[in-house]
């Protein structure tokens, strides 16, 4: 009955908790890749658009169609990535390379039946000719097949593949869409999405090809993955809700009287929506940022910290390694702040200059203004529930995911129910008061770390096996019988 | 009158000496009714009784420390604790003198619900950080958490089981059992009375000392612990009944207050072995029939045995032993007693296995007893009641036993140091080549047992304590101690 304890410490030991922590920055840092890709291949249509005499009406549909189509895949694919990251980073700490692959395919197939779906209910009533939703459905397939896959790149860090894999893709549509356009009587909207169909395809091809010589011969365990769902079931909910949070203020705008129908199939709000997307692009340099000054001088602090707990640290020395830890933490996040704050101010000031010209109006300067502060404040509540993520804080970090939905919603609804003149300011609100509630949680738990580390781990160890669990046990054996 | 009578890893489940004064206890004492309250180790014994319950047993109560094992909890508690409470809690870490009514009046007042969500706590994290600070700030941390947590689980895994109602708790040792009749007489404010049949904490600490879970450091902590639930069952107990004298005295040693002991000795029933004493063994077949009746594990320490009735066997050629007793409950001592049996070539020696006591005992000459720790073994009393004489080891009761305390009866044997081959061989040698000595010292235990060790004798006693905290005889003392208690709960608030 003594030996329990002692039992359990070896298994607290045994956590792979090195493993996931950085596993969750780089996942955020190379979602931001297909985002990049997006935005390069719509300037790239609309440059040539010009040249090409493409009507306005095509070409609004156009751009309707891609954003739709990264919007969704990025929110339907959102909870998956986090769990699948999880996932992975425990298979290569555990050295089950062979484990890592096939859940790919396991993680797809559910994936796309989920947005097959939600993408044939949303065609279904679409009045646009069928070959044009038949692209367009694949398109969005497609991108939810690239968000995923970008988890597993994620883990081999080499940027440079991925990097070139899009820079073919996207040769390779505007190529084609020019080849389709001069030389074919093809409809306009049907060639552009076609091109990026093949564009994206051959993306797909090149990583996919390079994950499988990356990760060689799988194992026959396809759906292993399922059981983090049951082990943990918030990282879901966190990247699900934290995704759908960031687009609740443009669906509320999409609804009001600034909604555009186009092609009596998509519905948005250009006058809100372009300057959110600007205002978005400002935020990319704290990600990077981030990535730093994690693996540098925070890692080192945090890696003393759980190895004296795990070894045979004493008090003091656990107390006083925390006490750096935190000290070091709270200076990253300051100097997070601060360099973006310059960021965002000359984002805000050349916004002032350029976006004018790309045609916004008055109320949408005053929406980016708005938007680039909020998306500011923003980038810092990702990086806490980061953070609160790397200590096991999974309740914490589905709190503030949760209360900036909630309040992103909530403030954008009270702001159009008011009036133009603070149009944004629900964003930026909801924003300033998830960052504090996310500060408040993180200075709490770290302030408490001790407590939380060792009285978190159950008194008595069980595995807890849910009914996915089961049924690949179930599955694995009559396998082997 | 109605008995809560509470019991560790014994009866119903286990056979052996306590299990036997139990059954003894019950079947005697017809005129009250009990329910037992029994502490076993693994749930797979529900159910799995060993003796047949007497009519008077109202019921009983299992509790078995695996079930522990299925507790969950949920972390980030904080519980509203006095600042005496969590002092106590932290005592029982560093093994600091507890005052049991803060820890008891936690589970009474319901305060700790769930066990599991206790050792999940901020409050639990504070006392035991608090603890390792005071006493133990050298040793790793991590390793002193989960010590802490695992030597307090089965603990409050307990206090938190509710006990059966009933006018007196008599508990049948000091450890689980005894602190949970502490707690009972805490809670109904009812007598409670402990027999202890060894000394608890002594065997706790003896155990641990050779433990191998339980290292370094670690090792103090276990065993004040176990001291400090030991001593809060001597504070709360309004009578500490003991075996013998030498137990009495480590007792009072060990701070029980003197005035709260009394001795009741084991008893059996002697009349029953009228038959078998009048058996002339040695006589019918020329061998001298020498045996130790006993379960085959280290404790008894067999092996010691064996190579005293080797020196025997050399000096005497007609010896002949048994060693009557299981010796399934620890298959490997069994295989390396056969292996030092055949190593030295040891002749006319046989294990019985399982026997009927009653069938063997008439037909020996002399019987032995070589174990490392003792209480009162039923096995002498028996022997005595058979006229045999004993060769044993100087452990717990035995040397009462053999030599008596000046009652008069003269010597029913000779009493060796523990695993001393030559003065245990050479004991059994001066027996076994006296046919005179042996009829002598068997005579005198058979005057010995009937006189102080007869059941009649020791369930008189109990029925005697029994009568004296009845109901109406208690009521009296309890006004005066509820008194104490209502003055304390003013100094705590």
């Amino acid at each position: 009955m003594a030996g329990i304890g002692f039992e359990l410490k070896r298994l607290f030991k045994n956590k792979g908790l090195f493993s996931s922590i950085r596993a969750y920055a780089y996942s955020a840092l190379v979602s931001l890749g297909p985002f990049i890709l997006c935005t390069i291949i719509i300037a790239a249509i609309l440059i040539f658009s010009s040249y090409m005499n493409i009507a306005y009406r095509d070409r609004e549909l156009f751009i309707a169609t891609i954003v739709y189509a990264f919007i969704f895949s990025q929110i339907i694919s959102s909870g998956f990535k986090m769990v699948i990251t999880r996932f992975i980073a425990d298979m290569l700490y555990k050295q089950k390379h062979e484990y890592i692959l096939p859940s790919l395919y396991g993680v797809l197939s559910i994936v796309i039946v989920f947005a097959g779906t939600a993408g044939i209910l949303f065609y279904y009533r679409s009045p646009l000719p069928f070959a044009v939703k038949l692209v367009s459905y694949l398109l969005y397939m497609e991108l939810i097949i690239v968000f995923i896959m970008m988890e597993y790149l994620s883990t081999i860090k080499d940027y440079m593949r991925i990097v070139k894999s899009f820079i073919s893709g996207v040769i390779a549509s505007v190529c084609l869409s020019y080849v389709f356009l001069k030389f074919t009587a093809l409809n306009t909207v049907f060639s552009l999405i076609f091109a990026m169909n093949i564009g994206f395809l051959i993306i797909i091809a090149i990583l996919m090809a390079y994950l499988r010589s990356f990760y060689g011969r799988p194992a026959r365990r396809y759906f292993d993955f399922l059981i983090y769902f049951e082990k943990y079931p918030s990282l879901f909910f966190i990247s699900f809700f934290y995704t759908l949070g960031l687009y609740s203020h443009n669906f509320l705008f999409w609804a009001s009287r600034f909604g555009v129908e186009i092609g009596g199939t998509y519905t948005y709000a250009p006058t809100y929506d372009v300057p959110t997307f600007y205002a978005f692009l400002s935020v990319m340099p704290s990600m990077v940022i981030f990535i730093v000054s994690v693996e540098t001088s925070f890692y080192e602090k945090y890696r003393t910290y759980y190895s004296l707990i795990t070894g045979k640290g004493n008090f003091s020395d656990i107390e006083n390694a925390r006490q750096d830890m935190t000290r070091v933490l709270w200076s990253e996040i300051r100097n997070i702040m601060e360099l973006q704050l310059f960021f965002t101010l000359v984002f805000i000031a050349a916004g002032f200059y350029v976006l004018p010209r790309f045609g916004l109006s008055q109320l949408s300067m005053d929406i980016f203004n708005l938007i680039a502060l909020g998306a500011y404040l923003n980038i810092m509540v990702m990086i806490v529930i980061l953070i609160l993520l790397y200590f096991e804080n999974r309740s914490g970090a589905l709190f503030v995911a949760v209360i900036f939905l909630l309040s992103n919603a909530g403030f954008t609804f009270m702001t159009l129910m008011y009036s133009e003149s603070i149009y944004g300011v629900g964003f930026f609100a909801s924003s300033i008061f998830s960052l504090i509630i996310a500060l408040i949680e993180l200075s709490a738990y770290l302030k408490n770390i001790n407590y939380y580390t060792f009285c978190s781990q159950p008194v008595i160890y069980k595995e807890r096996i849910g009914i996915f669990g089961k049924m690949i046990n179930f599955f694995a054996s009559r396998n082997k019988a | 009158m109605k008995v809560c009578l509470l019991v560790e890893g014994s009866y119903p489940h286990v056979t052996g000496g306590v299990s036997t004064w139990v059954q003894m206890l019950l079947k005697n004492l017809t005129e009250h009714k009990f329910i037992i309250y029994s502490v076993g180790a693994e749930e797979k014994y529900r159910g799995n009784f060993k003796y047949t319950l007497p009519e008077n047993v109202t019921g009983v109560h299992e509790i078995f420390l695996d079930e522990m094992l299925k507790g969950r909890g949920s972390y980030g508690k904080r519980y509203r604790f006095s600042r005496e409470a969590a002092h106590n809690l932290k005592c029982l870490i560093t093994g600091e003198k507890v005052d049991w009514d803060y820890i008891f009046r936690l589970f009474v007042e319901n305060r700790i619900k769930n066990e599991m969500d206790f050792f999940m706590s901020m409050n639990f994290f504070d006392i035991l950080r608090d603890a390792y600070i005071e006493k133990y700030n050298s040793i790793p941390f991590t390793e002193f958490f989960w010590t802490v947590r695992s030597m307090l689980v089965p603990l409050f895994f307990l206090l938190k089981t509710k006990i059966p109602e009933a006018d007196l708790y008599h508990s049948a040792a000091t450890g689980y059992a005894g602190i949970l009749g502490a707690m009972a007489k805490f809670l109904y404010k009812k007598p409670f009375i402990v027999t202890e049949h060894g000394i608890y904490s002594r065997e706790r600490e003896e155990e641990i000392i050779k433990s191998g879970w339980a290292k370094g450091n670690f090792k103090d902590m276990w065993i004040n612990f176990f001291y400090n639930i030991c001593g809060g069952v001597y504070k709360y107990a309004d009578r500490v009944l003991t075996l013998f004298e030498k137990n009495k005295e480590i007792e009072a040693e060990l701070g029980c207050p003197p005035e709260k002991l009394e001795i009741v000795p084991n008893g059996i029933d002697v009349k029953s072995f009228d038959e078998i004493k009048k058996m002339q063994p040695g006589k019918s077949d020329g061998y001298i029939n020498i045996a130790t009746i006993t379960r085959v594990v280290p404790i008894k320490d067999i092996k010691t045995m064996i190579q005293s009735f080797n020196h025997v066997k050399n000096a005497v050629r007609n010896a002949r032993f048994y060693i009557v007793g299981p010796f399934d409950e620890d298959e490997e001592y069994y295989r390396e007693c056969l292996l030092l049996i055949k190593r030295l070539g040891l002749k006319d020696m046989e294990f019985t296995g399982k026997a009927d006591v009653k069938k063997y005992i008439g037909g020996l000459d002399i019987l032995v007893l070589t174990s490392i720790s003792e209480g009162q073994p039923f096995v002498i009393l028996e022997g005595f009641a058979a006229k045999k004489p004993f060769v044993t080891t100087d452990v717990g009761g035995c040397r009462e036993l053999l030599y008596g305390r000046n009652d008069g009866f003269g010597k029913a044997g000779i009493v060796v140091p523990v695993m001393d081959v030559e003065k245990i061989s050479n004991a059994i040698v001066k027996l076994a080549l006296d046919s005179k000595l042996r009829e002598k010292m068997g005579e005198n235990g058979y005057k010995r047992v009937t006189a102080f060790y007869t059941s009649k004798k020791c369930v008189e006693s109990y029925r005697r304590i029994y009568n004296e905290f009845a109901v109406s005889n208690y009521s009296s003392r309890v006004k005066i101690m509820v008194g104490q208690r209502q003055g304390k709960i003013l100094t705590v608030f």
